[in-house]
């Protein structure tokens, strides 16, 4: 049976920026950072230092995992290569992920960072599929990416590269 | 502002974050955003070595999971079956694919810049190793060529074609590469046409068309090589 608001374990985060965020430990537990975290050291009351998020980025982070409280854990297999690679983005997920760049990014890192499997798939999906059908120069100013190569590496690679844009 | 145009830098500059984000591009993301900058580029060419998700989307290696069942009772073939590297839909209205007998036929053009790949005959290049279709990995493929010389222009003192001699089928368990499809398409137009060769390839484009047959036992991939096909 689920636990009740009143009886449901909560924990604090601190985030990078010295804010305190009580969640449900249930909600907390998406990341298997502080699910680890939590099982290591015992839950005693104390609050769990996150040093690499900040509080606006934990809030959405906790707030997609307040969504996500129910859904299955990640397997152990789970990598990059063993997921399906559909860039289907459930409905709820995408109005999620409508911001801007900046928070776009940071809640890639948070989720990298915090170990939430599926949170990071939905923020590269959505990366993914700003990237389809850009050409690179095109991807490099959506994303603000310096074009590092010499000329003479452009020049191979626009020689390598030159079917790929006769379509 | 400049925090706004720093943090995608920073997460763009992490090559375990590229990594995860490149499994959801498709082949041609795939082969542009080798170009965008170094960081993606050594990323991707470090998963073409070791990823077999991106293996088999850039089809240098056969899908176990792929389903030939599915793909081959549609009306139009998803890209993921045909390698869309070389080859593209002749005429997709005209297109057809039947599941008659398990069997699927389908003709495609080779792509200009396939053409021309073809006549560079670039022995280093990437698609070589590439398969020309997504089948069951554990069948042996056969490719065996026959020229049609179909709408072609008048090239008059030329043999039409016919079958070019089994030595030129190309036999390989595993699936067909683009490379060895290549090398029997030239060997096949070269051998018919002794004379006009460059005068013959530019004037044509050539055309793929493949037969399919699909049976418990086995799976046989017929190709006919020609140069019928205008752009």
């Amino acid at each position: 049976m689920a636990a009740t608001s009143a009886d449901a374990k909560k924990v604090t985060l601190t985030t990078s920026d010295n804010a305190d965020l009580t969640v449900e430990r249930e909600v907390a537990e998406r990341s298997i950072l502080i699910k680890n975290l939590l099982e290591d050291i015992g839950d005693n009351g104390d609050a769990i230092p996150i040093p690499n998020v900040n509080e606006a980025v934990m809030k959405k982070v906790l707030e997609w995992c307040e969504q996500h409280r129910k859904d299955p854990p990640a397997s152990q297999d789970d990598d990059a290569d063993s997921r399906k690679k559909s860039t289907d983005i459930d409905e709820w997920d995408q109005k999620f992920m409508q911001v801007d760049q900046e928070m776009l990014f940071e809640i890639i890192l948070a989720a990298n960072y915090l170990d939430i499997k599926a949170l990071l798939d939905v923020g590269c999906k959505t990366v993914a599929n700003m990237i389809k059908g850009k050409s690179p120069d095109e991807i490099r100013k959506t994303f603000n990416i310096q074009n590092d190569f010499t000329p003479e590496e452009e020049d191979q690679i626009r020689r390598e590269n030159e079917w790929a844009e006769d379509r | 502002m400049e925090t706004a145009s720093r943090s995608p830098h920073r997460a763009l500059l992490l090559p375990e974050l590229i990594h995860e984000i490149i499994h959801y591009l498709d082949f041609y993301s795939l082969i542009r955003c080798q170009s965008v900058s170094r960081v993606f580029r050594l990323v991707i060419q470090r998963a073409i070595e070791s990823s077999p998700a991106v293996q088999k989307t850039l089809f240098l290696l056969a899908d176990a999971d792929f389903d030939f069942a599915t793909a081959s009772q549609g009306t139009d073939l998803s890209p993921t079956f045909i390698n869309p590297y070389l080859y593209r839909l002749s005429y997709s209205r005209r297109f057809t694919a039947t599941s008659t007998n398990g069997s699927l036929m389908g003709m495609l053009t080779l792509r200009p810049a396939a053409v021309a790949a073809l006549l560079r005959g670039d022995e280093q290049a990437s698609w070589r190793p590439m398969l020309a279709w997504q089948l069951p990995p554990k069948k042996s493929l056969s490719a065996e060529p026959h020229l049609d010389r179909g709408e072609a222009p008048d090239l008059s003192g030329r043999e039409d074609g016919g079958g070019v001699g089994e030595e030129s089928a190309v036999k390989r368990k595993g699936g067909i590469t683009l490379g060895s499809l290549m090398d029997l398409t030239r060997h096949t137009v070269r051998e018919q046409i002794q004379d006009g060769l460059e005068e013959y390839e530019e004037k044509c484009r050539y055309a793929v068309t493949w037969f399919l047959e699909s049976d418990p036992g086995s799976v046989k991939v017929s190709v006919s090589l020609g140069p019928g096909l205008y752009a």
